[in-house]
């Protein structure tokens, strides 16, 4: 099935654009970018916005604007890498458990009372301490954490989806189980899961940001934007453009993200 | 070396600090912001400068340190002297002393108090005062400190918080089945003789101190200190939140803030900035041993450290960090460090100096290497980030690794690392702790960095017990030449304590040690 | 029913226990040691060595393991290494503070989220719709520490409304010192939520048997009651439910920017300063209250649909 341009949500539309401008900054940062990322200079320590750095510079001397556009490039790496390992494992593990139920729903459920009720910081430090501060790490720690929601997710709705009509319908057709689960059962439980995927792309952003307040996220020099609002925070009153630039990109492709989740969610249920 | 004190350098002058044409107003708590709360309120087996900086509210010391962090003034003991040999020293214990339970101050308690803190094993500190082989009391009631040795730094260690008077039948009393236990017990509402007592304590959040109605010294109104009714720390971690705190009011004083907004904080007319001179540095530590980790390690030579160092622009580095309030290092260290010998800023930026050093070293197209810098402290992450521009320029490849403390320490203590961000403060009036830590091989085989030079180690040997000031002054001058030029070292730079108090504030002072003193601070109403 | 509770309480003892061999050996893998990371750069070999063996980390960790179960079954979980405390003590006094504000931003953020939900899904791509819904982007795209610094700057040392951080001395001022911490926690929770219960409504809204209902003439403000509620958050309390759980542990950059001595403060100091009986000990406490939370959780969604009980 295909749909015409104009079938295509208002919200997917406009979420795509501001997510495809980001891909295309993401991919060609050096294009966009006026300045090297990560050249200092002293003679320019702390200036405002201006013609020559249209959003200042920050306390290297370094001009934010280049520095912002060069984030893309990890922030777009961190929404992705960042959501779609516990995304892919997640909505797998929670279709087979939440249709296979008995057994297996018990263990599963010791597994994700013991990933979540782990404290999380806890374990990315501890993931972090041996393995060593970076964002790789930080995909290792969302990973082994994150899947656990979608599979709540997925295996809450598979449960109820499984005792309606159609599903009966499938078996009594003589369909395996795995032909059923994956074709028929998942398709009508994943939306919530989908629209928890893209919030959480812009979460995982967060979470970086969060990180860098306590150093563990991404390494000094690369330009990340959380790294960059932590960074500023000492200069909220002095250079609020360190900060602030970074900020507004944050929300911008938050709110890409959440446009694309609510008009995906649309489409997937006009499929239905 | 010989140091008679007069009595009539007593009270009202060395406490005093600013004199002033008004009399000082009285009574009043002030609220002081800290980064971080204290650990444990044991003067001898504390770790951390979050207890040492504030223990000397709680527990006062037989000598004081001056308020320039160099000298010594008369504390419980009025008079101090050392004998010819070196070997003994004799205090008078000032009259009339009390604990702030309201109990005397005997000879015994000092007795205890400073054997407990010379004891072998007892805490961390016990090499400050190690020279100390016993203590007696005299026929008049006098304190004679007999020492193994001729300890020329015997008499600021008199100063240092572990060596703080303590009731010795109130601890003795406590529950536990030894001293470690019993000083659990003790610390957890702590007794001494300092300016203020302990009144309660929140972890994580508040402790209260209040006035010691007791105390000696005598305000400049003629009535015993302090002028304060109390001093109340409140634990705000957060820089931001502490500056936010101090700004509306709900604090009088915040430690540790932000180089970043220490000009707009000077801008401030609610408030007072300060930036006490502090014997504080930051540096970078090499290892110089041939090989780390199996692989051949540059900064085995000399010349490469003094090329890093050439190819580093402190004053950039100063700008970037500090916003300007660092000076250039003269010499390992501090300059409020006594018998520093440093003239002049230590390896002027010179990246043309620092290429023909490392080409005459083998390394023409340079070296990539690891530094080690504490995640989430910005002040580290900016050295670093501005080392690896400026090294880059050199040819030198520099890789940041973040990681926390413990790691940092781990690999530090066992020598597997390549380079590290360090800062330091004294605990001592006197350089032979740090020059123990930085230079002198036998200790921590000179910061870890496998650097031993024969002739320091021998200076620094002689120097511990020489009693001629003269001669001692020319040894220390000797080691921090040798150490400045080849040390395991890239200097970078010297910072005050940034502290921002209220304008109603007068006469706090955080002194180049660290301690905070609020035995003279008050309220203005 | 009660069955299903029951069974789900049981469950809990095998979690908790894999928890406490993890975190037992976990802590013990990070490099360094609690006495290195007390003693710091100063620390001398044979200092090192004295303390470890004083408090019985030279010993083989299985050893400690067994002496630390053997201390466990009798309800002692230790003494702090750097604050020289029982853990039991620090638990009672930091665990508390911690749910207050988990607890405060968890209703703060139903109280902004279901409303609204509904609102933006009933007047879906209408002007509310986009305004609540960018309002609440802004918000969850804001780091905690910057949206709390915001907060403090504006509501605390501006207007005065607020004090700037702590914790306060009684209940009343409790309340009153967390209130911005807790909205700065709710806002990004509130955001979560009425973005899932959002989509849900209009799944549900959509689906046949809402359609059939209104076909019927059945009152909407019925059909919002009896079907599009009930079935809406089923998938929001499971996520409300986790979210909560995370919030618990996750605590520690509000209460790093608000000064409050909560669980997740003391958490991170702990580990960074391998204090591991203070991390085991919290660990547990925490991972009994979250298991609590979830339990809590799924009598609401057994409750909201009996099936998923079984």
């Amino acid at each position: 099935m295909t749909l015409s341009l104009r079938q295509i949500p208002r919200p997917l539309l406009l979420g795509g654009l501001l997510i495809g401008a980001s891909l295309v900054l993401a991919v060609f940062p050096a294009t966009f970018a006026p300045y090297d990322p990560v050249a200092m200079d002293y003679n320019a320590l702390m200036h405002a916005p201006s013609w020559a750095h249209p959003m200042g510079t920050d306390n290297f001397g370094r001009d934010v604007l280049s520095r912002v556009i060069h984030a893309y490039t990890i922030d777009m790496q961190i929404a992705f890498f960042g959501t779609i390992f516990s995304f892919s494992f997640g909505i797998v593990i929670g279709a087979l458990v939440g249709y296979a139920g008995g057994l297996a729903d018990t263990i599963f459920g010791r597994i994700v009372d013991a990933v979540i009720t782990f404290p999380f910081l806890v374990l990315v430090i501890a993931i972090v301490s041996v393995l060593g501060p970076g964002l790789v790490n930080m995909y290792v720690a969302l990973a082994v954490v994150g899947w656990v929601f979608y599979a709540r997710i997925i295996a809450a709705e598979v449960k109820v989806q499984k005792r309606l009509d159609y599903a009966d319908a499938g078996r009594a057709m003589g369909y395996t189980p795995m032909r059923v689960i994956f074709r028929h059962l998942l398709p009508n439980a994943i939306t919530p899961a989908i629209v928890y995927l893209v919030t959480d792309m812009a979460l995982a952003i967060l979470l970086g940001s969060s990180l860098g307040y306590l150093g563990l996220g991404a390494q000094p020099p690369t330009a990340e934007w959380g790294v960059q609002i932590a960074d500023g925070k000492n200069f909220m009153t002095t250079g609020w453009w360190i900060s602030v630039f970074p900020g507004v990109a944050i929300v911008l492709t938050g709110l890409g993200f959440s446009l694309i989740g609510d008009g995906l969610a649309e489409v997937l249920r006009t499929r239905k | 070396m010989k140091m008679v004190a007069s009595a009539a350098l007593a009270a009202a002058i060395l406490v005093g600090g600013s004199i002033s044409a008004y009399a000082t107003d009285r009574g009043g708590v002030m609220t002081y912001g800290r980064y971080a709360d204290s650990l444990f309120l044991d003067p001898v087996l504390n770790d951390a400068n979050v207890d040492i900086w504030i223990l000397s509210n709680l527990y006062d010391t037989l000598l004081l340190p001056t308020d320039d962090g160099q000298g010594v003034q008369a504390g419980l003991a009025t008079e101090w002297k050392v004998s010819d040999d070196g070997m003994t020293v004799t205090l008078k214990l000032r009259d009339g002393i009390k604990f702030s339970d309201g109990s005397p101050i005997e000879a015994s308690d000092v007795i205890w108090s400073l054997k407990r803190a010379a004891k072998p094993d007892n805490g961390i500190w016990g090499f400050l005062v190690s020279a100390i082989k016993d203590v007696t009391s005299g026929a008049d009631g006098s304190i004679v400190i007999s020492l193994s040795r001729p300890d020329p730094s015997i008499i600021p260690a008199l100063t240092v918080f572990n060596t703080a008077i303590m009731p010795e039948k109130l601890f003795e009393a406590m529950p536990g089945k030894d001293d470690a236990e019993k000083a659990k017990a003790f610390a957890e509402h702590p007794v001494g003789s300092g300016p203020f007592m302990f009144q309660s304590w929140e972890r994580g959040s508040t402790m209260k101190l209040v006035k010691n109605p007791y105390y000696w010294a005598m305000g400049d109104d003629g009535k015993p200190l302090p002028y304060l009714d109390g001093v109340t720390f409140e634990v705000i971690p957060d820089d931001a939140t502490r500056i936010l705190r101090l700004q509306s009011g709900e604090l009088d004083g915040a430690e540790f803030i932000p180089y970043a907004r220490v000009a707009e904080l000077k801008a401030d007319p609610k408030l007072d900035m300060n930036l006490y001179p502090s014997t504080k540095i930051e540096y970078v530590t090499l290892n110089v041993r041939p090989q780390v980790d199996g692989k051949d390690n540059p900064l085995s030579n000399v010349k490469v450290r003094q090329a890093l160092n050439y190819a580093t622009n402190k004053d950039a580095i100063i700008q970037i960090v500090t916003q300007g309030v660092g000076s250039p290092m003269k010499s390992f260290m501090s300059s409020a460090t006594p018998l520093n010998s440093g003239t002049g800023p230590l390896f002027p930026y010179d990246l043309d100096k620092a290429k023909s050093l490392l080409a005459e070293a083998g390394y023409k197209d340079g070296f990539s290497i690891d530094l080690l810098v504490l995640a989430g402290n910005q002040d580290e992450t900016g050295i670093a980030t501005a080392l690896q521009q400026m090294w880059a320029a050199a040819g030198v490849k520099l890789n940041l690794k973040q990681v926390d403390n413990a790691t940092r320490t781990d690999l530090y203590r066992s020598g597997k690392f390549s380079m590290r961000l360090g800062a330091w403060t004294d605990d001592i009036a006197d350089p032979s702790e740090i020059t123990s830590y930085f230079a002198y091989s036998p200790t921590i085989e000179s910061q870890h960095s496998g650097w031993k030079s024969e002739e320091v180690d021998k200076l620094f040997e002689q120097s511990q017990s020489e009693r001629d000031p003269a001669k001692r002054t020319a040894q220390y001058a000797r080691i921090q030449e040798i150490a400045n030029a080849e040390g395991p070292m890239v200097y970078l730079y010297e910072s005050p304590y940034p502290v921002a108090l209220s304008k109603k504030v007068k006469g706090f002072i955080q002194i180049p040690l660290g301690n905070n003193i609020f035995r003279a601070a008050s309220l203005t109403k | 029913m009660s069955l299903f509770f029951l069974r789900r309480l049981i469950q809990l003892i095998p979690t908790l226990a894999f928890i406490l061999v993890v975190v037992f050996v976990l802590v013990r893998l990070l490099p360094g040691d609690p006495t290195s990371a007390i003693l710091g750069d100063r620390a001398l070999d044979a200092d090192v060595a004295r303390i470890n063996h004083d408090l019985g980390l030279d010993r083989s960790i299985p050893v400690q393991f067994v002496l630390f179960l053997k201390a466990v079954a009798t309800g002692n979980l230790g003494n702090s290494i750097t604050l020289k405390l029982p853990v039991t003590t620090l638990i009672a006094q930091r665990l508390p503070v911690t749910v207050m504000l988990t607890v405060m931003a968890a209703l703060m953020s139903l109280v902004m989220a279901v409303p609204l939900a509904f609102v933006a899904a009933l007047r879906r791509d209408e002007l509310a719709d986009s305004a609540i819904r960018g309002t609440f982007q802004v918000g969850l795209s804001m780091p905690v520490f910057y949206l709390g610094l915001i907060l403090l700057t504006v509501f605390g040392a501006r207007l005065g409304w607020f004090p700037v951080g702590g914790y306060g001395d009684s209940f009343g001022e409790h309340i009153y010192h967390l209130f911005l911490p807790a909205f700065t926690l709710a806002l990004s929770l509130a955001a979560i939520l009425m973005r899932n219960l959002r989509a849900a409504i209009i799944g549900v809204v959509g689906a046949e048997y809402v359609v059939f209902a209104r076909s019927k003439g059945i009152m909407p403000g019925v059909i919002l009651m009896r079907h599009v509620l009930r079935s809406a958050l089923i998938s929001t309390v499971s996520l409300f439910g986790l979210s909560v759980g995370t919030l618990l542990g996750g605590a520690v950059i509000t209460e790093t920017v608000f000064a409050i001595p909560g669980a997740g403060r003391l958490m991170i100091d702990s580990i960074y300063g391998r204090d591991y009986p203070v991390v085991q000990g919290m660990t547990m406490a925490l991972a009994v209250v979250v298991s609590l939370t979830f339990f809590l959780t799924d009598v609401v969604e057994a409750w909201l649909d009996p099936r998923v009980a079984r």
